[in-house]
Order: structure tokens, then sequence, then C-alpha cells
């Protein structure tokens, strides 16, 4: 069973900075995939470092399985699954090197799961980060951070980097992962291909407001999930 | 768990580690009459323990040869605990330079006036060797902190609060080590009392570690 989140009047304001997030209040239930969608600086990724505990809640509050993620409860991030386009590891190091690093830290890191993505994702082992592609290294981070069998996954934007075929596969695996485990998925992203078929709920920020967060079903109403695109692209011109 | 880190970073630094033992045992093999050669390696020495300084921390934005901050602290480890490894790493990289300024003044006494000119003729060599540490101690977090800092001004909004908190930053530094290159001068406060040197750096050294620590817990 995945991680609950449950938001209460959250406001973010970058210390000496503008303010990114503005009275939030949504719960996340445990077993929804969430896509949290909007413009560039929206605060999609702000939303996910806030989950995360890398930032404290200017005002109201965060809770991840009723605890507040910035009081670092770390224990609670051996059930958490974090894949950004911000992690980089050192180009030095072999896939299997960051992979075998990676594992030290979590109790339930499986060897039977990682052979199975590193064979789906076509990882190998012996290869050197330095001369991978930034899609290939997002392949081994996946790998690394779903072997762990996560009970929540943070995603904040790596599907641009992907191809279409590994695109594809990760949103699969993501929902089978969904439907299988009943993990929890927050998932931040500009690519819009494949969510209606994939995605439970669907979160629309606009600077820094929750414009939407509802279930893919009544968002989509009666329109076919092929013009999913379109209602995100209408709701985001939008006037406020 | 901290040997996990260690580990990695000896396996990451080994050539740094080779070239430092070589260039080392050569230039005592051929320059060990020129004194000159331990200004030399004191300087080889300190660039040696700055260079991993980045990596040690992690990289706030994206850098293909630097492990990412979001990363680690992501992991399932005690955030607090993971500075403190942070530390012990760091100092790691500081053993040359800390074991090059304990043997020195024995073997060579007249060299701790070649590299520490300021320091006095007669200061007692137990409270030498605990300053070099504390010293050690508030290079290696004003190593960590001052990159952080910057990190912070650069998100400032506008022109005029980044320049006075650049202002504030460089003066703070420039302040602490006049008020330990003050406290260590023969002629000003070691004068009056031996230990100064130390209380003073000591407590330079603890306000930089506590600001470095609250500044890397909040750097994401």
């Amino acid at each position: 069973m995945g991680l609950d989140i449950e938001i209460k009047n959250l406001n973010y304001q970058v210390p000496k900075g503008k303010q990114v997030l503005f009275d939030m209040n949504l719960n996340i239930a445990p077993g929804d995939f969430v896509a949290v969608l909007g413009e560039n600086g929206a605060g999609k990724t702000t939303l996910l470092d806030l989950i995360l505990g890398f930032r404290k809640p200017t005002q109201g509050s965060l809770k991840v399985k009723n605890e507040k993620p910035f009081q670092d409860n770390w224990q609670s991030r051996q059930e958490i699954a974090y894949l950004s386009e911000k992690v980089d590891i050192p180009g030095d190091w072999t896939a299997g090197e960051f992979l075998k690093f990676n594992e030290y830290f979590y109790t339930h890191y499986s060897h039977e799961i990682e052979a199975k993505y590193l064979k789906l994702f076509r990882v190998n082992r012996l290869d050197r980060l330095g001369n991978m592609s930034a899609g290939e290294i997002r392949r081994v981070q996946i790998v690394a951070a779903l072997s762990i069998e996560p009970k929540l996954i943070v995603v904040d934007e790596i599907t641009a980097v992907l191809d279409i075929v590994g695109r594809r596969h990760f949103m699969k695996l993501l929902r089978d992962l969904n439907r299988e485990t009943q993990c929890t998925i927050v998932l931040a992203t500009n690519i819009l291909e494949d969510l209606a078929n994939n995605v439970t709920h669907v979160m629309l920020l606009r600077k820094g407001l929750v414009r939407t967060f509802e279930p893919l079903s009544s968002f989509l109403g009666s329109a076919s999930p092929e013009m999913f695109s379109q209602k995100v692209a209408d709701l985001l011109e939008e006037n406020p | 768990m901290i040997f996990h880190f260690i580990k990695r970073d000896f396996i990451g630094h080994r050539l740094p580690w080779v070239i430092l033992i070589l260039f080392t045992f050569f230039s005592l093999l051929f320059f060990s009459y020129n004194h000159l050669i331990y200004m030399g390696l004191l300087y080889a020495y300190l660039l040696f323990a700055m260079t991993p300084m980045s990596e040690l921390t992690g990289a706030k934005w994206r850098s293909q040869h630097v492990m990412s901050r979001s990363y680690l602290l992501a992991l399932p480890v005690d955030r607090k605990k993971l500075f403190w490894y942070t530390q012990w790493r760091a100092l790691i990289f500081f053993i040359p330079l800390i074991a090059f300024a304990y043997i020195l003044p024995t073997f060579l006494p007249e060299a701790r006036r070649i590299y520490i000119n300021f320091v006095p003729r007669d200061f007692p060599i137990g409270i030498y060797h605990v300053l070099v540490l504390v010293i050690v101690v508030w290079m290696l977090n004003s190593m960590i902190s001052i990159p952080l800092s910057f990190e912070k001004v650069w998100t400032y909004p506008n022109q005029q609060k980044r320049i006075l908190a650049y202002v504030r930053m460089i003066g703070v530094f420039l302040f602490e080590l006049f008020m330990i290159i003050l406290s260590c001068s023969e002629t000003y406060l070691y004068a009056s009392r031996p230990a100064f040197p130390l209380l003073v750096t000591s407590l330079v050294a603890f306000f930089r570690f506590y600001f470095t620590r609250r500044g890397w817990l909040n750097s994401l």
C-alpha cells in the first residue's frame, strides 16, 4: 500500500525571494497516480521538493504518512523513490558502481527487480556514466530508484530526456507498479503523451495556485483520452 | 556508513593521491636542501584538500561529474549525520596537510617561520598541534560554506541585495582570517597569553562550522 500526502494551507516563499506556492489544500490518497502539470515556474518542482523535505513550508503543513518531511524522518525515505532531472552521478562511475553504491542505503533493495529493470531499460552495468547520453543516465537512475520496492515514487520531469521507447516503458512500468503494489506516484512533467492512459489524478498548477486537482475521469468529463493534451493546454491558457 | 562514502572517495581519487605521493617523494629526494620546496609542498597539499570539496557537498545544479545534493539528501540517511560524514570525508583530504604541518617543525624548526611566519618563535608545541587542527576545521568549513552562500545569493531577486550579501560574506571571511592572524601574532594578542590563539581560533571555527551546517541542511 502506498503513502498518503496531506497538504493544508501550504504556502512557500523562497527565502528573500518570491512566493512560489499559494494556499494549497489537497490530499493524495495511497495508490493515487498524480500527474502534476503546469507551465514552467508554476511550482511543480518546489512542490516535489517540499514532499521530499528539501524545503520547509513557509506557512501551513505538508505531511507524508502523517510525518512532516522537513523534520527529517529519514527512515521513511526507505520507502520513497526519487527520480529527478536534477540528479546527476559522477561521470567516472560505471552503472554497476552506482547501483552498488545506491543499494547500500536501502534495506528492501531487490536484486531480482534490479536484474529485471536492467534488461527492460537495456542498461549495461559496465558502461561508464560519463559516456552515456542524458537519457541513458536516467535509465540507470530509474533502475536504482525502483529496485527499492518504493511505496511513494516522486518523479520530477525525467521523461523529457527518455526516447520514445524508453518513455513508453517507463510510463507502463509506473502504471503497473501503481496497479500491482498500490504505490503512490507523484509525477511532474511537461510531456503529456501517454498520461491519460496511466494516471488516476490530474493536478494543474498555475502561478503557484492549484487550478485543478481531480480524478482523471472527472477531469476528462465527456472528452476522450485523446483530447487530454488539448484540455490541459486550454486550461493553462485560460485567464485565471 | 561513513566507510561506504570514504571507500568511494578513495576509488574516485586514486590518481590524485598517487600523484601527491609521487610529488612528495621526488620533491624531497631532489630538492630537500631548498626550503622553498616546503612552501611548494604546503600549497600542493592545500590545493589537494580543496579539490574534492564540491563533490563532497554535492552539486545543487546539474553537473555530470559531481553527485547531486538532491540525491544525497533524498537518501534514507539522517541529514545531520550526513553533514558529519561530509566533514570527516573532507578531513581525510586534509591529512597530508596536517601531517606536513605536524612533522615539519620537528625536523626543520626554522621551517615553521617560513610557512606561518607570524607565529612566535617560542610557540608552545602542544598548542601548535591543536591549533593546526582547529585552523583546518575553520578552512574546511569556509570552503564548504562560501560556495553554499554564493548559491543562495544567486537566487536573490535584485542586484542590491546580492551585492550587499557578497560584501557581507567576504567581509565575514576576512574578519575571521584577521582575528586568527591577530591572535597568533607575536606582537599583539598572543603576547598576553599563549592559549589566546587557540581560544580565538576555536571560537571562529565553531561559528563557521555552525553556520556551514545550517547552510548545508537548508541548501536546496
